[in-house]
Parts: C-alpha cells; structure tokens; sequence
C-alpha cells in the first residue's frame, strides 16, 4: 500500500498538518475544562501518523519526488519519517502525563508539539538547500516556543530563548554555507550537486564547496549537539518543560543526522572523502570526551541527560566518520555506518522516551529534578525505579536492551577499515566512553537502588501508566536481543539512499 | 535453522534461567517464598539438564569429534543477517564441565540466599539475570552472542553487590563493574580485529568461532599486507588475553576482586568466585587461544610469570588478612594463578588441569563463601580477632568449613588435589620448572592461610559471645553445604567422570600450541 500515491512525499506532512489544524480549531471549540480532550485528540492525530508511517509506506517502493526534487522519499526518508512518526506519539503520551503542569494553553501545547513534527517529516524528505532550510526552521521556530512554555519560570524562558539566539545563529551558519555551496556548485539541488560533483573537471573539490559543507554541518551541529555547537543543549534541557526535552532529545538529534545523511549522501566522494573524514574524526572524538566526561558531576536530572545526549552525539558521529574509510567509500561502510546511525536513533529514541516518561512521572508525584531526590527509588516505586534503570542502562549500551546494540554496531562501523588510521583511534574512544558512561549511569542507579530514601512514603503508579511502563520496557528488551528486523530495515535504507547517490 | 531439530538441550540451559528471571517479574513482589520456590525450580531444571548433559557426553565419548563433544546438540540459527551475527550453540567437554559446575554453584547459590527478606525479587532477579549471562557465555560459539553475554553477566553484579551486599559495598561494586567493563571492551575491540581479518580471507562478515577457525587455517591471521609474520597475532591477543584476563583476575588487574568478594552477599560471592572469575580463562581457552595460537605462544610465557604473582602474592596477601572474606577473596585470586599456570604451561596435561582446577575451584570457593556467610549473617563480623571458638555452638558448619580447608590446600580426595597436581606436573613438563616448583610452595601458604583462618574462627575457648548461634540444623540448611561438599568428594575421588569429557578439547588446544604455526 502507498500512502496517496503520487502524492506520498507530502502525505505524512500534509496529515500532520490537518492533524495540527484541527487540534487548533478543537482548541478554540473547547470549553475551559474539558481541556483534556485536546490532547486525546492529539495522542489520535500522531498513533494515525505512527501506523501510516510504519504501514502506509512501502520502504521497498522506487523513489519519488515532488514540487521539482524539493521533496524524496526514499528509503532513508521513510525510516526517519518511521522514527519521528514513533517519537511524536510516544512525546504526545508523555505531554498527557504532563499537562495538568502546564499552566495555560494546553491547544496550543499540542498544536506546536504537531508543527515540529511536520517540520521533522520535512526534514527527513528534503531534496534542495532551500526546503532544507525551511524544514529545519519549522522544526527549530516550534520547538523554541515549547521550550518556553513556562513563560512565568526564568528557566524555561531562559531555555526557550537560548534555543532561540543560538538558534538562528546556527540558520546563519546553514543559509552562509548554503551559499557558498551555491556558488561552488551553481545548483541550489541535491541533483543538481551530484551531478557537478560527479562531473570528471570537478573531482578536486574546489575551497568554496569545503568551506560551504564545513558551515553547513556546524550549522546541523547544533541541532544535533556536537561540540562545539553543544552549549545550548545543558540549560535548555533543563529548562524546558520535560515532555519537550524528550521531544527535543529525539527529534532536534535525528532531524540534524537526517539533513547531515541528506547531505552527505550528495557530496561523498573520493574529493571530498578525506576532509570530511578528518572534520568527523576530529568532531566524533571531542563530542564524545567533553559529554561524557561533563556528564559525571551532574545533580540535576534533566541536566545529566543532556550532558549524556552529547556523549550519544558523539557516538552518532562515530557512524558518520566511518564513512571516510579508505578504500571502499560509497558503498560498504558508508551503508554500515549510515545503518547504524539510524539503528541508533531508533533505539536512543525509544529509550530517552522511557526515562523522561520516569522522570515526568517522578515529578508529577512531587519528586524533585535533582538526582538526590531520586534517592531510594526503588523502596517507593520499584516499578518506576526498575523502568528508569533499563533506560539508563540501555542508554550505557549495556545488554541485552536497545542501546547495547546501537553501539554495537557503531563501534563496528567505525573499524571497517581493519585498523587502519582513524579507525583503531574512534573504536578506542568509543570504548573508553561507554566505561565512562556506564561510571555516571550507574551513579544514577545507585542512588536509587543502594541510598535510603529521605521520604519513605510509597509513589503509587496508575495502571494504565504502568502499562505504558511494561510497553516501553519491553520494546527496550525486544529491540535489542532481537534486532534483525531492525537492522534489515535500516541497511536497507542505507543501501538505498547511497545507492541513489552513486 | 540447522544441526539439531528443535530447541537443542542447550538453548535450553540459556532459555530456562531467562524464563525463570521473566517469571519472576510477574511475581508481586510481597510474595517473597514464590520468587523463592520459583528460582529454586528453574535451577533445578538447570541442574538436572547439565547433569544430563555431562552424562550424555560421557556416553558419546566414542563418537566424539575433535573439540566437539556433543555435536548432535549444536544448533545454529541466523539472526542478524547484515552483520554475520547468528544464534549458534554448541558445547564442548570444557563448555559442559562449566555448565555443570555453574548449575551446582547457583542452585546452591539459590538455596543459601533463603533467609534473604529485603526486596528479594530483586535479589534473585539479578542474581538469574547474572546466571542467564553465564550459561550464555558457555555455550554459545558466536563471537557477538559471547560478548553479549558476557556483558549481562557483570551488570547484574553491580546491584547484587551494591544493594545486598557489606563492607565497603559502594566502592567496591563500582570499582568491579568499571574493571570488569574495560576488560570487556577492550577484549571487544580484539573481538573485532579478528572479526574484520577473517572477513578478509572469507569473504563475508561473520561472528561464528567456527568459520573464523576456518579463516585461520586458510592463514587469515598469518600475515598481513600490512604486518608481516606473526605480528596481527602477538599485536591482538593482549587485548584478548587482558581483556579477558582482568576478571580471571590476571595479576596485576585482580584488584577489584578480594574487594569485592568481601563487600558481596554470600550467592554473589559464590557466583562470582566459583564462576564468574572463570569466564576470563573460559574465553581465553575459547577464543583467544585458537584464533590466535601464533600470538599465545608468544604471551602465554608472560602469563607463566604473571602467575606466578597470582599464586605468591595472592596468597601472601591473604596471610596478611584479617577478614574472612578477603582471605578467601585472595585465595582465589591465587588458585586462579594455578589456573592460568596450567593454560601457560601449553601441555595437554597442564591445560586439562586448568580446565579441572576451574571447576574445582569453583564448586571449592563457592562453598567457602557460603558457610561464611551462613555465619557472619548471626555474628555480623567476620574479622579473625573476634571470631573464635565458633566450632562448640556451630558444629556442622565448623565441619564443612574443614573440609573446605582440606579441599583448598589440596588435601588427596578432593576434586583440587587432582587437578592441581595436573597443573603441576604440566608446568613441569611445559619445560615452567621453577614455576612448578613455586607453585608447589605456594600450596604450603595456602595452608598457612586456611588453617590459621580455621584456628581462629572455629577452634580454640568456647566463647560465651557466640552462644547464641544457630548451627545449620534443619536438612534444608545443611542441603547446599552437603551438595558442594558431595560434589568435591566425588570428582576427587572418581575424576575420571570429568576428565574424560574435558580432555578431547584439552587435547586439541595443546595440539594446536604444539605447532602454532599450522595453519
């Protein structure tokens, strides 16, 4: 089954959209009080969205395009679209644990959480420089208004205007880059980029398209929180509300990897090949060192994941610089390792969503933000405390959950070359950083399982929350002892998106 | 799926503990004699399956294969297709020896954790979770699935220790986790190496230990274009051999270990000391050595005299001790010198006595840590000064605390003896001379330790402090003591009944050291 036919490039975003839409119009039809349906509206809107974007497409289907190649859909659109589709429904449930917080605009709440997600469906389809910007500008412009949905706490506003500033500094880097890549290239087009690139006259790379790439991808750095784009990423995870720093975690990460595999997949080449290696050697290595190593004295929560989301930033780089092996660029590690980025965001996702689903839990429950608070968890709700720890422990990659085999197959990716230059140099790093994340993670659950509580009075969790709980747990459990089916799915758009780009 | 029809017996030994730990979780939690009864249950399956199993293997000596004990049993599967990855099991007399002493040490393990009351299914969720990892390790052969493993079996620690555990708990389980950790990924890195150079010579990427065999026949880790000789081989097997060898603990890296035997409740100590430690020689014996027989020769005299620090300063230390658990703890970072001496000793003789003293060891120390930690939970101390005299109130325990001491110092009879006069004598022949014969002293300060530890916990004056005491009176207390105990007097004095079994894949492991060079 194809999802609208021809029209399938747009078809997630223009549901998304509607879906959008009507929220607003339910919003205004809504009496004061009877809120509550809004969001049921919404957790509808995104579980359509989740099972058109896991049935509606047929990621074998050939590739298609609309509105003159500003739009594809492939098989590397349709795994992120898959991704974002189950993020975007899992952040929705989590906003229904959270809305009784919010302070007013609930409506609004949902209809911006709806606009992010058509932002993402747009990022993981754009075809030119210029949807590029306009996709990601939609996804940053809602994100920076939920981030700030607190307007009368400093932190969230704090939070929602450095999105903002920091923001647009980073669209300056994206439009500057785009630019020159204009002027290096003459097309504004992916195709159009190829096709110069590809052209015999063009196989030295001239300095306008490297500098242009170099801003275009500091620019996605700081979607994606890569040092040294990542000074945001601490205070605005702590500052927002945290359904929207999971949403953000998730889908500001896999919406930067999604236009950086767009990218890449245009300009990998044999000229380009060792400049790119090197600046993803170099990036891998210092965003993998500064948040893991900055995670460890953390007290806050939020705080401590944000921190850890850089660590996982650098491990995703990890995937992009095994592009940049010798010997066989295209086609082998370059599909390993774009596998395996999207492998990793689909298990990062799914487990981030667990953990703050905890920790929206834990808040509504009157608990705290910082870690201490967390103390003797699990004497109060062992449910809650055991769910936290398969999170955090799938989040140190540790077997048999969904991170464990995220890394894996990074760690994997990145030694394709047999050990030669960069390779044994990122495998090490990677190593070290999973000891020293498994150190904080675990830090974590010591507090929970090994120090006494200071309020001993048992947190009670509602049935249907719980049964949220197992589900999330479960898919934790499933995706990582088995993942083939998992992995099929992403080497194959792997396969797919490169072998398009030739 | 191919090799045996069905779910082979030993998907099961995997399959069993995991439903087990996923039973539990549908057990409320108030319910603590159910998650009890329920742990025993699949431990006893465990128990009878590795019983069948060793059986069986006995049975199909005749018919063995080189290596491959039970090859009826092997059964393989894909699983993740991209990668090479597949589930694929297959057991050996060395894999079956381990399965059965992980059986015995856990269903004893289970039984002495009874008077556990603070969140037990937690306790014993973990401690199946651990349990699951450890069968794993035995009996898979494929590089990823043993990783896998391998890795579930030292996380679960971290709780056991950190929740359950005593003295200086926090430190001590962080320290082991992170240790054991690094340990991991570094041999995951070597695991790799092999990995990318068999796909070299084979054509496609796979994690099976038995196409990789292949691919070092056909001179996959001879030599490279980029390192000539032997050099792949001596560059990679000390990720392998350190890697693996921090838990076995290879000296210097056993550190985290006394430590954390003392901070650990008795089923982790036993876990840990009777088993865990042995997944570090399995994995080297499993892995390491044949893929890279070429680089073991080159390392494994390095080992030889690593041991050597094993056995004599372990055991020193282990004078020094006041605690009873550490002195058990260095104990067995010295027994494991023994170990490593014979698989350094690279005769068939030595290795089958390492792949014996393995097991004896552990059924031996899992023993010890029970009966300390049947006491220490009444006296809540274990340090030898206030200790004493225990013999008069605590009989039975006192008395299985000297068969330990016998079985520990090798005293003829036990499963220890036997094996570590095998280790001995295969150092001697290995051409270790003065290894051996350090060894053989370092038996007379394992019984400077033992006995003193005797002398001063159990014997001497009645002391009034300790009337209170309950001995293990009833046959459900005195079964766990009486099984290890049973188990030690019967390979001592029939070893036969494991040797048989191990010896086919002993034997093929110290052909292959033989003539390195081979393949």
């Amino acid at each position: 089954m194809d999802l609208f036919g021809p029209w399938s490039p747009v078809a997630l975003e223009a549901l998304a959209a509607a879906g959008a839409g009507v929220v607003l119009v339910a919003d205004a039809f809504t009496p004061e009080g009877r809120k509550g349906r809004i969001g049921a509206i919404s957790v509808g809107v995104t579980a359509v969205l989740a099972l058109a974007a896991w049935l509606g497409l047929d990621a074998g289907a050939e590739r298609a395009t609309m509105f003159g190649g500003s739009l594809v859909l492939d098989g590397l659109a349709i795994f992120l679209k898959r991704i974002f589709a189950t993020a975007g429904l899992l952040a929705v449930i989590l906003s229904r644990q959270y809305e009784d917080r919010l302070p007013r605009g609930r409506g609004e709440f949902h209809f911006l959480l709806l606009t992010a997600l058509t932002g993402m469906f747009l990022v993981s389809s754009v075809g030119d420089l210029m949807s590029l910007f306009v996709a990601l500008e939609t996804v940053t412009l809602s994100f920076f208004v939920l981030a700030a949905f607190h307007r009368d706490s400093p932190a969230s506003v704090e939070a929602g205007l450095k999105l903002l500033v920091l923001g647009s500094l980073a669209a300056a880097f994206v439009l500057f880059g785009s630019a020159f890549l204009y002027g290096a290239t003459g097309s504004l087009s992916f195709e159009g980029i190829r096709a110069h690139l590809a052209d015999p006259r063009h196989a030295e790379p001239s300095r306008d398209l490297l500098l242009g790439l170099l801003l275009v991808f500091l620019g996605l750095g700081f979607k994606i929180g890569m040092v040294p784009m990542q000074v945001w990423v601490p205070d605005v995870y702590q500052g927002a509300p945290a359904p929207v720093t999971a949403f953000l975690a998730v889908g500001s990460k896999a919406a930067g990897f999604a236009l950086v595999l767009r990218l890449l997949t245009t300009v990998a080449g044999e000229g380009t090949k060792p400049s790119l290696q090197l600046l993803f050697t170099a990036l891998s290595f210092a965003t993998l060192f500064y948040g893991n190593l900055a995670a460890i004295p953390q007290t806050d929560v939020k705080r401590l994941l944000g921190y850890s989301s850089i660590g996982h930033c650098g491990y995703l780089l990890l995937g992009l610089a095994a592009l940049g092996v010798p010997g066989h660029y295209v086609e082998e590690t370059a599909a390993a390792g774009t596998a395996s980025i999207l492998f990793y965001l689909l298990a990062y996702s799914l487990t981030t969503m667990a953990a703050f689903l905890v920790v929206i839990l834990f808040s509504r429950a009157g608990g705290g933000g910082a870690l201490d608070d967390y103390a003797g968890l699990s004497r109060r709700s062992p449910l809650l405390a055991a769910s936290l720890t398969v999170a955090l422990l799938s989040l140190a990659g540790v077997p048999p959950l969904a991170g464990f085999f995220g890394k894996f197959m990074l760690l994997r990716a990145v030694s394709l070359d047999g050990f030669q230059g960069a390779g044994l140099l990122l495998l090490c790093a990677g190593c070290v950083n999973v000891v020293i994340g498994l150190y904080y993670y675990l830090c974590f659950v010591k507090r929970m399982y090994i120090h006494p509580p200071a309020d001993p009075t048992p947190l009670r969790v509602a049935p249907r929350t719980a049964a949220l709980l197992y589900a999330l747990t479960a898919a934790l459990l499933f995706v990582g002892i088995w993942p083939g089916p998992f992995v099929t799915l992403a080497t194959d758009a792997a396969r797919a998106a490169f072998g398009a780009g030739g | 799926m191919q090799g045996h029809p069905g779910i082979s017996p030993l998907t099961w030994i995997v399959l069993v503990p995991a439903l087990t730990a996923f039973g539990i979780l549908f057990i409320p939690g108030a319910r603590k004699s159910w998650v009890r009864r329920w742990a025993l249950a699949g431990m006893s399956v465990n128990l009878g399956l590795a019983v069948w199993l060793l059986a069986t293997a006995s049975a199909d000596l005749p018919r063995a294969e080189a290596q491959k004990v039970l090859p009826g049993l092997g059964q393989k599967m894909v699983w993740v297709e991209e990668l090479g990855i597949s589930w694929n099991v297959a057991a050996d007399g060395m894999s079956v020896a381990m399965v059965f002493l992980t059986s015995v040490v856990i269903f004893a393990g289970v039984l002495v954790s009874w008077s556990i009351e603070d969140r037990a299914k937690e306790f014993y969720l973990s401690l199946i979770a651990l349990v699951t990892g450890v069968f794993g390790v035995f009996v898979t052969r494929d590089l990823f699935w043993f990783y896998f493993f391998y890795e579930l079996a030292v996380i679960p620690m971290y709780l056991l220790i950190g929740v359950w555990g005593s003295t200086n708990r926090e430190y001590a389980t962080m320290k082991l986790t992170l240790y054991l950790t690094t340990g991991a990924v570094a041999a995951l890195a070597g695991l790799l190496m092999v990995y990318f150079r068999a796909h070299a010579v084979l054509g496609r990427y796979t994690f099976d230990l038995d196409e990789i065999l292949r691919a070092r026949d056909a001179g996959a880790f001879a030599a490279g274009p980029a390192a000539g000789g032997t050099a792949f081989q001596v560059w990679v097997f000390p990720f392998l051999l350190f890697g693996f060898g921090a838990i076995a603990p290879l000296w210097p890296l056993h550190t985290w270990s006394p430590m954390g035997h003392a901070a650990a409740p008795s089923a982790a100590s036993m876990l840990h000391a009777g088993v865990l430690m042995k997944l570090g020689s399995y994995a080297i014996l499993r892995i390491a050595v044949p893929a890279l027989p070429e680089g073991a020769a080159w390392w494994l005299p390095v080992v030889a005299v690593l041991c050597m620090f094993n056995i004599v300063y372990g055991g020193l230390v282990a004078v020094a001790q006041k605690d009873m658990k550490f002195i058990v703890g260095y104990s067995s970072s010295s027994h494991m010198g023994y170990v490593l001496l014979g698989i350094a000793s690279m005769t068939s003789l030595g290795i089958n006595g390492a792949i014996f003293l393995m097991f004896a060891h552990g059924v031996m120390t899992a023993l010890a840590f029970a009966l300390i930690g049947f006491f220490y939970d009444q006296t809540h101390v274990r340090t030898l000064p206030d200790l004493g005299g225990m013999a008069h109130q605590i009989p039975f325990v006192g008395t299985a605390f000297v068969f330990m001491t016998m079985a520990s110092a090798g005293v003829p009879g036990f499963a220890n003896f036997v094996s570590e006069v095998m280790v001995m004598f295969g150092a001697w022949e290995g051409g270790l001379r003065w290894q051996a014969v350090v060894a053989v002293f370092g038996i007379v300060i394992t019984g400077v330790y033992l006995l003193r530890a005797v002398r001063g916990a159990f014997f001497g004056p009645r002391n009034p402090r300790w009337d209170g005491l309950r001995d293990a009176a009833t046959p459900f207390q005195r079964l766990p003591f009486l099984f290890l105990v049973a188990v030690l007097l019967l390979f001592g004095f029939c070893p036969f009944l494991l040797i048989d079994v191990i010896a086919p894949s002993a034997d093929a492991l110290a052909g292959l050291l033989a003539h390195p060079g081979r393949g």
